[in-house]
């Protein structure tokens, strides 16, 4: 078809761009001016965003109440893209699953279907869809555009990840087929109506999901692996950060990660920006996290200072750490020290005094138990003895046998469960 | 044909010799002596004239090429041969007498040049040509460029060499354009050699860097060409890249920034011409040069250009770079030249393969060799230098700072270009004395004496930053050798295992991020900021395939710790990978 070189993709970019307010009035007005173009182009009016953009764009077009609809040619691609821009997905997902591929265009049919799928966040479907790539016998046996497809496949199933802020499952999935595929990330570019994540996304994706999921320990081991070289080469941000990481300039670190190289870019984009919130909390956390392990005291002021975050974020991070995590940490004004009561340790020595005194009454039962036998035994001898028709109840001396070994069952099983809370 | 002026001039000058002619003339077969009364034969006497020049009688071959040249009915193939032969005989001349009659060698080329000019080059033996001059201008093979000192430039021997190669350019240079680019090729390498040479020997010691692109191109082009003039040239040319190479370096103390790939790659050429040929394999003073290049690459650099590079591998580096000076002592001892170390490059070589050394020494985990034991250095005892680089040896491992600064003070005139390796060294022993000597001893320290501990100089003590850094980086690296915690507020630091104590003792399962519902989401926040793995880092080998890093990270994000309260039995985090990777707190130092 001879659309414009915008498209769905583009169309839904620029309604998050205007209702996020991204950018100057102008810029967004051509942007919208592009949309409302592309709209009239294939003569589809039935989107969501269409006010947003009609008011944006300035155009004050009325929106066309009915649209006369092409059935004259049922052409596939266009109904289902009228499907998309109307937000339909249910019913375009039924189409996309009753549509007839030949095999030499299964993958690339995939790949549409799993942008499809990130489109509206059918994060599930993805995952299914996953399933179907993960072993590819015959990959070396396809076609060269239908195994760039898969490439690009597996970088979007990555990236939707990152999306679900599964940031380590996101690297190691990333990683896994690169270390598999080396030619992961070589994969020509497509027409820019065809693209769903740019490759400043992904790179910033996988970039934010190594920083955060990588513990820090790890950093310099991640550096140095030989396999890794390639990658770094193809995100050298990546790299940037984890060397500032490194040399624990933390500030540095956090004014890059804080600026228009990553910020700002994340908040630009649809797709960055659902997991940027968490993504920063983590980040913050973690550092945090290291400081707690290397210092017994320290000051919000000062960590504030040195890492370039403001106290009160800082305040508010730090008690959800600790409340989530139940850190061993108070917070003494501006203080952050380490705690001497450690509350489990309060629990262990209730519980202990809780064992001793039912261990305690275990044994005087038992001991009252065992004084009873006793006192039996020496009766039925007497009575033995003495006189037979005079024998006690034999059956209530069986019942004492019975309750001494019920509370030996008893007290073994409680002395372990108490074992294993402490 | 030849003038009559020449014609002249040549029976004059056979007249000279004729008393060494008959001499020769009595060895050559009866044949041809019986025919001595009529004209010789050109072919015959073209041939007694091979026999004296297999004999090495320089003199009397020369008087018969003479006469063959000055008979007018040779033949024009018989003259080129000749010719060539004449000129052989001049180039061995040159390479094995000290006193050749340098105005009849001018002499004698002048009249080839002119001959080949009024001939042309038809018919001519290209690759014969080739190899006779490259012949006629033998590389300087007793020095080196960059070893040359002031009190060289009254070396009248390598003066004469050079003023004779730069007279024998210029009597050349007609061939230049007349007859083809690989003789104009080889012609212009010369006389940039004989003029860098000159240029070095008059005390002007700056490179023409242009000189070197154009040597770099062309090795890396002739390299994939087969062996169009055997490899003898490209290994000249190759030599003098080096020579120019180092030179460079050790006037600016820096490499060419952007070039360094490609001089790697010269480098490369000549290790497979190496392979190839053992005559390049067995050519010490060529193998000192390239050690000496790759040394020079290899060395580490100032730290603040690596954030520009990729990373690179900080122990490897420095172990290839250690062995690269050693091969070098190796070449120099067998090159007979080790006791003249005196010269820069040569206490270049020695303090690099010290520091190196001391550098590796705690990665051999105890089975390094003292690098004075070897048998080089074992001669080289009395060396002044030897006495300032035991001091740092010795005060590095003694771990005294200061008294390792003073001798890394007298490193005089190579402290410029190992001033990289210096400052690792000094970082290396900050570090190894704070977990070796401070924190074993002191259960807790402040900041300020910890900074007195580990100072070399007033002017060069840590600052309360650097220490945190070095604390902080210990973590980070996993190399800290003792548990320890920063008492931030009053700048104290606290060493021992008691401070090995996880931060909650609740288990990963109770986590739970408030107001958030989402389980799965806690459980990743957790395990992102490392709440539970604070306990044992996941350990990853070195050059691990990256699936099974992130392989790694899974299973240690799976894991449920034990939270056991800390026993004594876990004191000491030492262990053999901690000490190993302690050294890498260099690599990425600001």
């Amino acid at each position: 078809m001879p659309h414009s070189d915008k498209g769905l993709f583009y169309l839904e970019r620029v309604a998050y761009l205007i209702s996020h307010e991204v950018g100057t009035i102008e810029e967004r007005r051509q942007c919208a001016v592009a949309a409302m173009n592309f709209l009239q182009d294939i003569k589809c009016f039935d989107t969501p965003h269409w006010d947003i953009l009609n008011e944006a764009s300035g155009l004050q077009i009325d929106k066309p109440h009915h649209v006369p609809s092409n059935n004259a040619s049922p052409d596939y691609d266009a109904q289902l893209l009228r499907k998309v821009i109307s937000h339909k997905f249910g019913e375009a997902q039924y189409f996309l699953q009753n549509k007839r591929v030949t095999r030499d265009r299964y993958y690339r049919q995939l790949e549409e279907t799993i942008k499809f799928l990130i489109l509206c966040k059918n994060f599930k479907g993805v995952e299914e869809l996953e399933q179907r790539i993960q072993n590819i016998v015959n990959f070396p046996e396809l076609t060269v555009k239908e195994q760039e497809a898969c490439r690009r496949i597996r970088v979007l199933v990555a990236a939707s990840f990152y999306m679900q802020k599964k940031f380590f499952k996101c690297c190691q999935y990333f990683f896994k087929w690169l270390s598999i595929d080396p030619d992961l990330l070589n994969t020509p570019p497509i027409p820019a109506r065809n693209v769903l994540l740019t490759d400043k996304e992904i790179n910033l994706m996988i970039t934010i999901s190594c920083l955060i999921s990588i513990p820090l320990e790890s950093y310099n081991d991640f550096i140095y692996l030989r396999e890794a070289v390639p990658f770094f080469e193809h995100f050298p941000l990546c790299l940037r950060s984890l060397r500032l990481l490194l040399n624990t300039s933390f500030n540095k670190f956090f004014s890059l990660w804080q600026g228009n190289e990553i910020a700002e870019e994340c908040l630009q984009s649809p797709y960055l920006v659902d997991a940027w919130p968490f993504a920063q909390l983590v980040m913050r956390s973690k550092i945090y996290y290291f400081y707690f392990k290397v210092s017994c005291e320290i000051q919000i002021g000062y960590l504030s200072r040195t890492l370039g975050i403001e106290e009160k974020t800082i305040r508010e991070d730090v008690e959800l750490l600790i409340e989530s995590a139940n850190l061993n940490i108070v917070i003494r004004g501006d203080t952050l020290c380490e705690s001497q009561c450690r509350r489990l340790e309060d629990i262990v020595v209730q519980l202990q005094r809780n064992e001793r005194e039912i261990d305690r009454r275990i044994q005087e039962k038992r001991q009252k138990v065992l004084e009873l036998e006793n006192k039996a035994e020496g009766i039925i001898v007497n009575n033995d003895t003495v006189n037979r028709s005079t024998l006690p109840n034999s059956v209530s001396s069986d019942n004492d046998t019975m309750d001494l070994n019920d509370l030996t069952n008893v007290s073994d099983t409680d002395s372990f469960a108490f074992d294993g809370t402490s | 044909m030849i003038s009559e002026d020449e014609e002249m001039q040549m029976s004059d000058m056979e007249f000279e010799s004729e008393g060494e002619d008959k001499a020769g003339a009595m060895r050559v077969p009866a044949a041809v002596a019986a025919d001595e009364d009529t004209r010789r034969q050109p072919e015959l006497v073209l041939e007694m004239g091979g026999l004296l020049l297999n004999d090495r009688e320089w003199g009397r071959a020369r008087a018969l090429f003479h006469e063959v040249l000055s008979n007018t009915s040779t033949d024009c193939h018989v003259l080129v041969q000749s010719w060539f032969h004449l000129l052989e005989c001049w180039a061995q001349e040159i390479r094995y007498q000290n006193n050749i009659n340098k105005l009849e060698l001018y002499q004698d080329c002048r009249n080839f040049v002119q001959f080949l000019v009024r001939e042309g080059g038809a018919g001519l033996e290209l690759s014969k040509l080739h190899a006779i001059l490259e012949d006629l201008f033998p590389s300087v093979d007793n020095k080196f460029l960059f070893d040359l000192l002031p009190e060289d430039t009254h070396d009248t021997t390598l003066r004469g060499i050079v003023r004779m190669q730069l007279e024998l350019c210029e009597t050349f240079e007609p061939l230049e354009h007349s007859i083809s680019e690989d003789i104009e090729e080889l012609l212009a390498f010369k006389r940039a050699t004989a003029r860098q040479w000159w240029m070095f020997l008059e005390g002007d010691r700056r490179i023409d860097l242009s000189i070197l692109g154009k040597l770099q191109r062309d090795i890396i082009q002739q390299a994939t060409l087969v062996d169009s003039h055997g490899t003898e040239y490209l290994v000249a040319k190759t030599n003098f890249f080096l020579q120019l190479f180092i030179s460079h370096y050790f006037s600016t103390y820096s490499t060419m920034k952007d070039e360094d790939d490609k001089v790697a790659e010269c480098l490369n050429v000549l290790v497979s011409l190496s392979k190839r040929s053992l005559i390049v394999s067995q050519d010490s003073r060529l193998m000192y040069l390239y050690h000496l290049s790759m040394a020079i690459l290899s060395l580490p650099r100032d730290t603040r250009d690596q954030d520009l590079g990729l990373v690179t591998n900080y122990r490897l580096q420095v172990e290839s770079c250690r062995d690269h000076f050693l091969k070098c002592l190796q070449h120099l001892d067998q090159m007979g030249t080790l006791r003249s170390l005196h010269l820069k490059p040569g206490q270049f070589v020695l303090a690099g393969f010290i520091l190196t050394s001391i550098v590796v020494t705690p990665y051999d985990e105890g089975k390094s060799v003292n690098p004075f034991d070897f048998e080089q250095l074992r001669i080289l005892k009395d060396e002044p230098i030897m006495e300032t680089l035991r001091g740092i040896y010795t005060n590095f491992l003694d771990l005294k700072l200061p008294e390792m600064y003073h001798y890394i003070g007298q490193l005089h005139c190579v402290a410029r270009s190992l001033q990289a390796l210096t400052s690792n060294v000094q970082r290396l022993g900050q570090t190894l004395r704070l977990w070796r000597r401070v924190a074993p001893t002191y259960s807790s320290i402040s900041i300020d004496d910890l900074r007195q501990q580990l100072s070399y100089s007033r002017a060069l003590t840590p600052s309360r930053d650097d220490i945190l850094t070095i604390l902080m980086k210990s973590v980070l690296r996993s190399t800290r050798e003792t548990y320890f915690k920063i008492d931030l507020t009053n700048d104290i630091v606290h060493f021992g295992a008691e401070h090995r104590r996880p931060l909650t003792d609740f288990p990963k399962r109770s986590f739970a991020l408030p107001g958030k519902e989402d389980g799965p989401l806690s459980q990743e926040y957790a395990n992102d900021v490392g709440v539970y793995n604070d306990a044992e880092p996941a350990r990853h080998a070195r050059g691990a395939p990256l699936e099974q890093f992130f392989q790694t990270l899974h299973q240690q994000r799976d894991r449920q710790p034990s939270r056991t309260a800390p026993s004594s039995s876990s004191s000491n985090c030492t262990s053999n990978m901690a000490t190993i990777q302690l050294y890498e707190i260099l690599e990425t130092m600001p």
